[in-house]
């Protein structure tokens, strides 16, 4: 049983956020004293909610409790006022207040507003307990008044008194020999006596005070007002004029008594003790077991999820349907109300009255509901040794003080009063006030036949249903036989969905009855306690059930589907949902009703999720107001809150309403949940409607959001799709020793053949952008006829390394000309793409000590050959993470000596720039980097496979400028290419952007700026000073120094077209250097040019054909002395090479090369000896290039070297001329030198890195525009932020 | 088949776009094919190209001798405890595994981090000075105050709280400016890259579209 008590433990819902594991390991508070408890007063929800009001936390049974229930249930109204009305409210009244006093003086405020809204309400607990008579068992002492009169009924003082009945009580005499002894007594009460007296009820004097037990403090005072002042709602279903003999009231009392005598219905007091626990109400209990179990299942369940306050949005989707006023859907007091709160309603009030009246008929159908099993099924197990912990809060019902108790405590007797008429409610309470002891129902006499109902066995099955109940104990238990008509209150219980008796408060009042010897039920509450073998005892399941089997649905009233309005749920969960976890019924074998509950209970989980937060409690506020509306509208509008109680209605507006944002930001700070409204935010919406529908979700796009972003993709879909272009490219050539020269020198040395080994650790989301960076790399790799071993621990890299391979290399490939092959690169041959390497960190560890075993098998599962990383003549690394990089340079760098390098996205850069020097040797960063990279590479051609001769290896580590001699190409008949000497321009130099200045000084102002790599023209020279031009047309001065001048600018346009003839090339050793000079099949743009016209030396010779343009006028750089005083000619680009010699000013060298920042110029310079070289720093020298007249070229042919501020200049030799080969080295010139197409048209001619880079260019615009609307975005964001906060302020 | 995967890309860009309205269905579809195929893809080419070749090389090869199927029995032993971790009842085979796996990267992390990060970085950083004093400087002052302001140690108040030296405050100012700058950049950085990928995707859509 403990089990199943467990699993109700969620019926507990004192802290409605627990989650159910939570609440499994808890203790039910309503076993504790209240004190222990935490509980507020009458706070206990749900079906052990029922349980506090019944009696007070007494440490010797539940049986004192019942004394509280039954009090304070005392049926007051007399007969002429049951009868005057069909939904007569006199029975709430006090004694005091009679109909006629209560139109004379207003109802008092504190009267007619519940307790919760009092703000001098009495909690149970605070009532002092009366001495208890001495002649009455210590449990049901509580009053200063004799229990018993002569005959040993109840007196009516003591009842009257009831409301006073003490919280404890000791165990002179057990319950059950009280009971025994009232049992004994014979009595047959008369009408009146049986009409329960409420004159006590509706006391607010000391006589009666309400925190004993008796009515709910907000409905005290109500009895006071009269019919007429109802609001419709209460009355339009029962119109004060109807016909008495129509009203179900007439039929009670004619199934009561032939012969009611009015003026006798305040004989109440004399009600005997044992008349209280009236079999009617019981006998309709079992009934509803007995008939209608599915529904008694779900109905129980749905009211216990109602009960237990858990889901607040469905209790007041409930409390808030219809309007006040509508007799449909009342929207207080209704039926529906306190179905929702109680989970025992109807909602045709005739009917119910009529079947109540009509259950009143069948007072021998004992309700053996109050079993051991229906008490099993609910999983209650008293505890004897902390009885007081059993019903611990008896008259917290009728304090509704707080939040709990407004919306979850149960109290079905409180609110079917209403719908009851005024002694059949009692009696269905266990309250028999009739002192005619022949009509006493002895519901709880022991009779064999009741004993074998099978009601007891019906309600077990439905019991077990829900709570694997144990049914042994009605294992032998035969089939219920009908005795008598099903009552139709029965019926009505069943189709309101309470379980009759399903609250504890009643099924224990009906435990009081005179014909029953309990057991000894002194010490329930002992933890020890089985309540299951309590109530195993014979006493207990010798107790009949009436059978109703014989009920027919027809007969029923039409059962208020206040479940589904109600939605029930307990934190978070439904009542069907938790029915449905339940494994030992299958679904399909549910009632269509419970199935029903189970999808709502579906639904309503789905829609709160999460217990703890308030936002599937959320309701609106006007749900709150209607909760107050009809207490005013009622009492004709005499309630007046108190300032606190305001306060408290506001509060429960603040925890509940939905209506704004605002709102749901402060239900959820409540509910200590972050407060996240952003788009597809689901606003759940409370339910108004008596229908409860599935929230509405309601998606919120965030327009702003939604611009923002069309306008930045319009500002980079525009460079795709026109012209424009924002700012320049970047530029052609990276800046002399920066990481990025670096990284292109490496790769520019590899010699045919060797390995570099690339690491790819980047997915498809950095592809954009390292798939550039890449290409280049590779493209670099293996135009120097070096092998690439690809790895990587991403294996989705390696898969796109492949296929970059494979279009790099493919047979279409441009790179396939450069490498003059004619087959595609082949893997594990060409390029290697290796296996990726597992673990990480440690994969890259096992590549650094044993790279054997990685490298031993590439990525399709095929052996390799590769061995170790010291083959490696260089290691780059591409990444997007930096921890990637970090990795690399943790794991391998430390392992290999070969130069590390690398290349990331901007995104990378900043983390792994603290790693660039100390150990990569060069790092490319973003597009940018890559841009340039492919400007430096485009038209670079491959070394030669078979050099014929080696040249000694330059000894600076820049390239220089190669001069080439022509010669021996005598022979070749290539069309003169005739160039055009463009104006003077310059190429500006250094690492960062220059000043341009309106004069020529330092103090001048600064008119403008100019980056490293723009190409200006200029106009004038002034000693120190150069006035340039720039692109934009601004003029200005900047430093001498920093421009490279040439005038040499080739148009393409002037240049007629070379022929192809084929050029003979010679074997005359030539500098490493490739002359790029004719770079025609990629035609560079004036722009970029100096990239297409590069060439890099290299320590390899190589035979190239010479063009040989005929009666061309050639140019060539020169340099001149501009120093005022002689100055030495060193042997390196430093001051610390020794000089070789001296210059004066004036003189003139032609130009050889420069050093990588282009601060050194190396000049031919002549009386060197073998193999020195003469260096001149380039602030001395005026480096310009001339025209060659071609006599005096000497056929000796000026190659631009790569990257170079003279690479924009188009040297073209004249008729060749041979020379001697010790002269100079032979020129050389590639393939697409020879097959050079002559830059045709402007139109056709591609920024440098588009050969490399698709749509480099529009790539790049497109970039700075997005940056530039990224701006203007923010800032005007902000200005609109500042302007509301303004505002704000000024507001 | 080229021009297929093209399309394929074209579509699924979009459909990764569409992200911009809202999370929706074709989004998730183009996230769950993705992923779908990354998945496949490297199961396949964990099989293909790491776990087939170990075996075929050690277990399977006679010529490995007994030394070499022991040694390629090794990690498929503990790559089989690694599955047994699914079985509630056999999971306990897989701590050795995880033992492994945990404790060896953490040793080769450590030792990475030491050799490669660390002394590297603190040798970098000592030396800035040398090759550039005004950057250099910078980048000693910003190491150090950065260092500092992540140190805790502190004086405790009588009330409770807790106060620093004031030298070590300032430093520390100093230090959190300098952490301040560096996520700026790392967050322009940032922006940089999504609009390197943003540009290139737009135009491979432009490309498609025109027909490129």
């Amino acid at each position: 049983m403990s089990d199943e008590f467990d699993d109700l433990a969620w019926m507990d819902d004192d802290e409605p956020g627990d989650d159910d594991e939570q609440q499994e390991e808890e203790s039910f508070d309503w076993q504790k004293p209240p004190d222990q408890s935490g509980t507020p007063p009458g706070g206990h929800l749900g079906f052990t909610g029922e349980l506090p009001w019944i009696g007070e936390p007494d440490d010797e049974s539940e049986a004192a409790d019942d004394a509280g229930e039954f009090v304070w249930s005392r049926p007051a109204g007399d007969e002429e006022d049951a009868t005057s009305d069909e939904f007569d409210v006199d029975w709430l009244r006090t004694p005091a207040s009679s109909e006629e006093d209560a139109a004379d003086e207003p109802a008092d405020s504190d009267d007619d507003i519940p307790d919760w809204l009092r703000e001098d309400s009495t909690t149970p607990e605070e009532a002092e307990p009366e001495q208890p008579a001495t002649d009455l068992p210590e449990w049901l002492r509580g009053a200063d008044v004799t229990m018993t009169d002569d005959t040993g009924a109840l007196s009516s003082e003591w009842l009257a008194s009831g409301s006073e009945l003490p919280d404890t009580a000791d165990s002179e005499k057990t319950f059950d020999q009280w009971m025994l002894e009232q049992t004994e007594r014979e009595r047959v009460p008369d009408l009146e006596e049986q009409m329960p007296d409420l004159s006590d009820l509706g006391e607010t004097g000391d006589e009666a005070d309400a925190d004993t037990g008796a009515l709910p403090d907000w409905f005290l005072g109500m009895e006071e007002l009269d019919v007429e002042d109802a609001p419709d709602w209460f009355s339009s279903d029962h119109p004060p004029t109807a016909d008495l003999d129509d009203s179900p009231i007439t039929d009670w009392l004619a199934a009561q008594t032939p012969e009611p005598e009015p003026e006798e219905a305040p004989a109440a007091p004399e009600t005997p003790r044992e008349d209280m626990l009236s079999g009617d109400f019981f006998a309709s209990m079992d009934d509803d077991a007995e008939t209608e179990t599915p529904q008694f299942d779900e109905d129980f369940f749905a009211s216990m999820g109602t009960e237990t306050d858990e889901s607040l949005d469905d209790v007041f989707a409930s409390l808030g349907e219809g309007e006040p006023g509508s007799a449909e859907t009342p929207s207080m007091l209704d039926d529906d109300f306190f179905a929702s709160m109680g989970g025992e309603t109807e909602t045709d009030d005739t009917a119910d009255e009529d079947d109540y009246y009509d259950t009143a008929d069948e007072p021998a159908e004992a309700a053996d509901a109050v079993g051991d099993d229906f008490l099993t099924s609910l999983g209650i197990e008293f505890e004897e040794d902390t009885p007081e912990g059993y019903m611990p809060e008896a008259e917290s019902s009728v304090d509704i003080d707080d939040l709990d108790t407004l919306f979850g405590t149960d109290e079905p007797e409180d609110f079917n009063v209403e719908s009851v008429p005024d002694g059949q409610l009692l009696q269905s309470l266990g309250i028999e006030d009739s002192s005619d002891e022949d009509e006493q129902f002895d519901w709880f006499a022991l009779d064999e036949q009741d004993a074998e109902d099978a009601a007891d066995l019906e309600a077990a099955n439905w019991l077990d249903d829900l709570g694997d109940l144990d049914e042994s104990a009605l294992a032998a238990e035969e089939p219920p036989e009908p005795e008598a008509e099903p009552p139709q209150f029965a019926a009505e219980l069943d189709d309101v969905d309470a379980p009759g008796l399903g609250d504890i408060d009643t099924l224990l009042a009906s435990m009081g009855g005179d014909m029953v010897t309990l057991p000894d039920t002194g010490n329930l509450l002992d933890e020890d306690t089985d309540f299951d073998s309590l109530f195993s005892d014979p006493a207990f399941s010798d107790i009949d059930i009436v059978d109703i089997e014989a009920v027919e649905d027809d007969d029923l009233p039409q059962a208020p589907d206040w479940l589904t309005e109600a939605g029930a749920t307990v934190g978070g969960l439904s009542a069907a949902a938790i029915l449905r976890q339940r494994d030992d019924r299958p679904l399909d074998d549910l009632p269509d009703r419970l199935k029903r509950l189970r999808d709502r209970g579906t639904a309503v989980t789905a829609r709160a999720s999460d217990p703890d937060s308030l936002e599937g409690f959320a309701l609106d506020t006007s749900e709150i107001n209607q909760i107050a509306a009809p207490l005013v509208a009622g009492t004709g509008a005499a309630v007046v809150l108190s300032p606190d109680q305001q306060g408290r209605v506001e509060l429960l507006k603040n925890l509940t309403a939905t209506e704004s944002v605002a709102s749901i930001a402060a239900a959820r700070a409540v509910s200590d949940e972050p407060f996240l409204l952003d788009e597809n935010e689901v606003l759940v919406e409370a339910s108004h409607d008596a229908e409860w529908t599935e929230p509405r979700q309601r998606t919120r796009y965030k327009v702003d959001r939604l611009l923002i972003a069309l306008v930045l993709a319009a500002a980079i879909i525009v460079p795709f799709v026109s012209d424009f272009r924002l700012g320049d490219p970047p530029p052609a050539m990276f800046a002399g020793d920066s990481r990025q020269q670096v990284v292109f020198d490496s790769l520019d040395r590899l010699n045919p053949g060797d390995h570099v080994l690339v690491g790819m650790e980047y997915g498809p989301t950095a592809a954009p952008e390292l798939d550039s960076t890449a290409r280049v790399l590779l493209q670099h790799i293996l135009t120097r006829r070096a092998i690439p071993v690809i790895v990587s621990t991403n294996p989705v890299a390696l898969l796109r390394a492949d296929n970059l391979l494979n279009e790099l290399g493919g047979a279409r490939s441009p790179l396939l000309e450069t490498l003059e092959r004619d087959t595609p690169l082949r893997p594990n041959e060409d390029y290697f793409v290796i296996r990726y390497l597992t673990g990480g960190a440690v994969g890259l560890r096992s590549l650094g000590e044993t790279p054997g075993v990685p490298l031993a098998t590439d990525i399709n599962g095929q052996p390799t050959g590769l061995t170790a990383t010291d083959d490696f003549a260089q290691v780059i690394v591409i990444a997007e993470r930096p921890d990637d990089l970090r990795a690399w340079a943790e794991q391998v760098a430390p392992l290999t000596n070969a130069p590390l390098l690398a290349a990331t996205g901007y995104s990378g850069e900043p983390l792994i720039e603290p790693y660039v020097g100390s150990t990569f040797d060069g790092l490319l960063v973003g597009f940018k980097d890559t841009y340039t990279y492919g400007s430096m590479l485009s038209g670079m051609g491959a070394p030669p496979l078979a050099p014929t001769e080696e040249t000694p290896t330059p000894i600076m580590t820049e390239p220089p400028l190669v001069e080439v001699t022509e010669e021996a190409t005598a022979e070749a008949t290539i069309e003169a290419t005739q160039f055009v000497e463009a104006p003077e321009t310059g190429l500006v130099i250094g690492i960062q952007n220059i000043n341009v200045r309106s004069g020529p000084g330092p103090s001048q102002p600064i008119v403008g700026s100019v980056a490293p790599g723009q190409t200006v023209d200029i106009l004038q020279r002034s000693p120190g000073w150069v006035n340039i031009r720039l692109a934009d047309g601004t003029e200005g001065w900047i430093a001498e120094d920093l421009v490279q001048a040439d005038r040499a600018e080739a148009t393409a346009t002037a240049t007629p077209r070379p022929t192809n003839t084929p050029v003979v090339p010679t074997n005359t050793p030539a500098p490493s250097a490739t002359p790029l000079i004719t770079n025609t099949s990629a035609p560079t743009s004036p722009a970029a040019a100096p990239a297409t016209a590069t060439t890099r030396p290299s320590a390899t010779p190589q035979p190239s054909p010479t063009p040989v343009p005929s009666a061309t006028p050639q140019t060539e750089i020169v340099a001149q002395v501009i120093a005022d005083t002689t100055i030495n000619v060193r042997s390196g680009p430093n001051t610390s090479f020794p000089p070789v010699g001296t210059a004066d000013p004036g003189d003139t060298f032609a130009v050889i090369g420069r050093n990588s920042d282009g601060s050194w110029i190396q000049v031919d310079y002549p009386d060197l000896t073998a193999g020195q070289e003469a260096w001149i720093a380039a602030f001395l020298l005026d480096v310009t290039a001339q025209e060659i007249p071609p006599e005096a070229s000497s056929g000796r042919i000026i190659i631009a070297m790569a990257g170079s501020d003279y690479s924009r200049l188009l040297v073209q030799a004249d008729t060749p001329t041979p020379e001697t080969a010790d002269e100079a080295p032979t020129a050389e010139a590639t393939e697409n030198m020879a097959e050079a197409d002559t830059p045709a048209e402007d139109d056709a001619m591609l920024p440098a890195g588009e050969s490399v880079i698709p749509m480099a260019e529009a790539r790049w615009s497109a970039m700075n525009l997005g940056l530039v609307a990224i701006i203007v975005i923010i800032l005007f964001g902000t200005l609109i932020n500042i302007g509301r906060a303004l505002l704000r302020r000024g507001k | 088949m080229e021009q297929i995967g093209l399309w394929a890309g074209f579509i699924l860009t979009l459909m990764v776009f569409s992200y911009i309205l809202g999370d929706n269905i074709l989004y998730r579809l183009a996230v769950y094919v993705f992923v779908g195929l990354a998945a496949g893809y490297i199961a396949v080419v964990t099989w293909d190209s790491v776990i087939w070749p170990w075996v075929s090389g050690t277990v399977l090869n006679p010529a490995s001798g007994l030394p070499g199927i022991v040694t390629g029995l090794i990690p498929l032993l503990l790559g089989l405890g690694l599955l047994l971790k699914t079985s509630p009842r056999f999971g306990r085979a897989g701590h050795i595994s995880l033992a492994f796996i945990i404790g060896v990267g953490t040793a080769v992390a450590l030792v990475g981090a030491i050799t490669g990060t660390l002394l590297p970085l603190a040798a970098s950083s000592s030396g800035a000075v040398s090759i550039n004093r005004v950057n250099g400087t910078l980048l000693v002052i910003g190491v150090v105050c950065t260092l500092v302001y992540f140190q805790y140690l502190a004086r405790r108040l009588p009330d409770g709280r807790t106060q620093r030296r004031p030298h070590i405050q300032a430093l520390a100012l100093v230090g959190q400016g300098v952490i301040v700058v560096t996520l700026g950049a790392l967050y322009a950085a940032a922006i940089l890259t999504s609009l390197t990928i943003f540009s290139e995707r737009v135009g491979f859509i432009l490309a498609r579209i025109g027909g490129g």
